[in-house]
């Protein structure tokens, strides 16, 4: 009997060709590339997620995906079992023939960045030049395709006071579809902490900005990062749909890569498991997984646990902490 | 002929050049050309199917960390801040909410004791009869079933009889029952 869970982030890739500074990928903490990732391996580990796994929508994901060996063969794969696909993207490989064949084949939305409205923030994080004008091109050619898009903003410290005016850029390009995706500690960012992370009010501001946005100017705009409530409350901002993350699997964008490795989300750096040894139903209900319903020390006296659950606990892990551990962003943040 | 059935027979030839070109794939191990017309077979394929199998139309918007959100149960009387549940009975013994980014067609509800014992369980229907529409409004009516005490308040996106399959709800909210008059 296949296991059921709706959403699973393939990561088809390890392998990316920008060094951004907020990257959180835990395989990106460290200076060694990773391996070219193999098609054969990528589409062995997709057939047995098909085999165990009764899902209804797959991410492909990396690193970043187009530089796969063989993408489009496995999302046609997906596709023609009937499976919803998404491409994460950093906007700087594919072309128009690229997004051209991959929406024939029904890609149902791509995910580009935009980090700001001109290319010296939008470069400086992604630590690649030229990767705005490229994402931008990635971006004008999918909305002109009528493919569904979203852009990604990705909030720090560096991009935050050009919030406003990529709202306004995006909603000139077509974008329909805007993410506010706060840094989240983990992978390379681990590393640019200080000058990432923004203090409690810019956050706050920052959250408020695209709150008022977003109905004059008809934008779907959500925040899909979670945030611990005593650092930004989504009460607060009705108009912005704010994700929250809890232990429940069915919720969380379960991950596997391109090996068969199984985390519980693309945050974690912890493999609970391998879809190609171990049934999935036990490694989601191991001792490792049940630790995520455990409350943090800092949270128990906490009356917005219930809807917090302690903010992102996977990068309470990145920073070589336990699951356990509320989001390191809350100590960060106190008295600021 | 009509339509359908010329729809059909093309359907028909592609699947079986589809086939070949895939076999042409593996023995020319992926050959570029190959590889090539079998993704333009297959998008073709899949255009003309969509319209008669289950093709699934645009899937979820799925973030970098959490897919976006579906089949967001909330609920009227829950305190914005703590998300308690306070459900006085002696004013009302319903309770309202919305669906929203509805994707489900079937949703139920689950009341435990603090010991995570089921003490009721029913299926939510809505209020206007199906769920079929983006967001949906329901009510249910916990009754006098359940006597007064404090409780957890677990929503599922599957039928009632399903629940013992899904160990993880949908929503969950503490619920506090009293019968106090004002």
């Amino acid at each position: 009997m296949k296991f059921p869970i709706r959403h699973i982030a393939f990561e088809v890739t390890h392998q990316c060709n920008l060094k951004c500074r907020y990257c959180y990928n835990y395989w990106r903490r460290g200076a060694a590339e990773p391996e070219p990732t193999s098609f054969s391996r990528a589409r062995l580990a997709l057939r047995r997620i098909h085999q165990v796994i009764d899902f209804e929508h797959i991410s492909f994901t990396g690193g970043e995906p187009l530089l796969a060996d063989g993408l489009k063969e496995l999302v046609l794969y997906c596709r023609m079992k009937s499976k919803a696909v998404t491409i994460i993207s950093n906007g700087t490989v594919g072309n128009r023939e690229d997004y051209s064949l991959l929406l024939d084949l029904g890609v149902s939305a791509f995910e580009f960045p935009l980090h700001s409205p001109t290319a010296v923030a939008h470069d400086y994080l992604t630590n690649s030049a030229g990767s705005f004008h490229r994402a931008l091109s990635s971006l004008r050619l999918t909305i002109e395709m009528g493919a569904p898009v979203v852009s990604v903003f990705v909030l720090t410290k560096v991009n935050a006071a050009l919030l406003h005016q990529t709202l306004l850029f995006a909603e000139q390009l077509g974008v329909r579809n805007f993410m506010l995706a706060r840094f989240n500690i983990g992978g390379r960012g681990i590393g640019n902490i200080e000058e990432l992370v923004p203090s409690g009010p810019i956050m706050r501001s920052a959250f408020q900005l695209p709150n008022d946005f977003a109905r004059p100017h008809k934008m779907k705009i959500t925040a899909n990062v979670c945030v611990p409530h005593c650092v930004i409350n989504p009460a607060d901002y009705p108009e912005l749909s704010v994700s929250s993350c809890g232990p429940n699997p069915l919720k969380r964008p379960v991950t596997i890569d391109y090996e068969g490795n199984l985390r519980m989300c693309n945050h974690s750096p912890h493999v609970i498991g391998n879809i190609h040894t171990d049934s999935v139903e036990s490694m989601l209900s191991s001792p490792y997984v049940k630790e995520w319903e455990a409350v943090p020390a800092t949270c128990a006296e906490c009356d917005k646990w219930a809807r917090c659950n302690g903010g992102c606990r996977a990068a309470s892990e990145q920073m070589g902490r336990s699951v356990r551990a509320a989001d390191p962003i809350v100590g960060m943040l106190e008295n600021k | 002929m009509d339509h359908k059935a010329v729809t059909a027979m093309s359907v028909f030839f592609l699947f079986v050049a589809f086939g070949v070109v895939s076999l042409l794939v593996i023995l020319t191990k992926r050959h570029p050309y190959f590889v090539s017309k079998k993704l333009r077979l297959g998008a073709v394929l899949l255009s003309l199917t969509c319209s008669s199998a289950a093709c699934i139309g645009p899937g979820p918007l799925v973030s970098c960390y959490l897919p976006a959100l579906q089949n967001q149960i909330n609920v009227d009387q829950a305190n914005s801040e703590t998300g308690e549940i306070v459900l006085n009975r002696a004013t009302s013994d319903t309770l309202s909410g919305e669906i929203r980014d509805r994707n489900g067609t079937s949703f139920s509800y689950a009341v435990l004791d603090s010991t995570d014992s089921l003490i009721k369980k029913d299926d939510i229907t809505a209020l206007d009869g199906a769920f079929d529409a983006d967001s949906e409004a329901f009510k249910i009516g916990l009754g006098r079933s359940v006597a007064a005490g404090t409780y957890t308040l677990r929503f599922y996106s599957v039928p009632k009889d399903s629940i013992q399959n899904h160990d993880w709800e949908d929503r969950s909210y503490p619920l506090k029952i009293i019968d106090s008059l004002p």
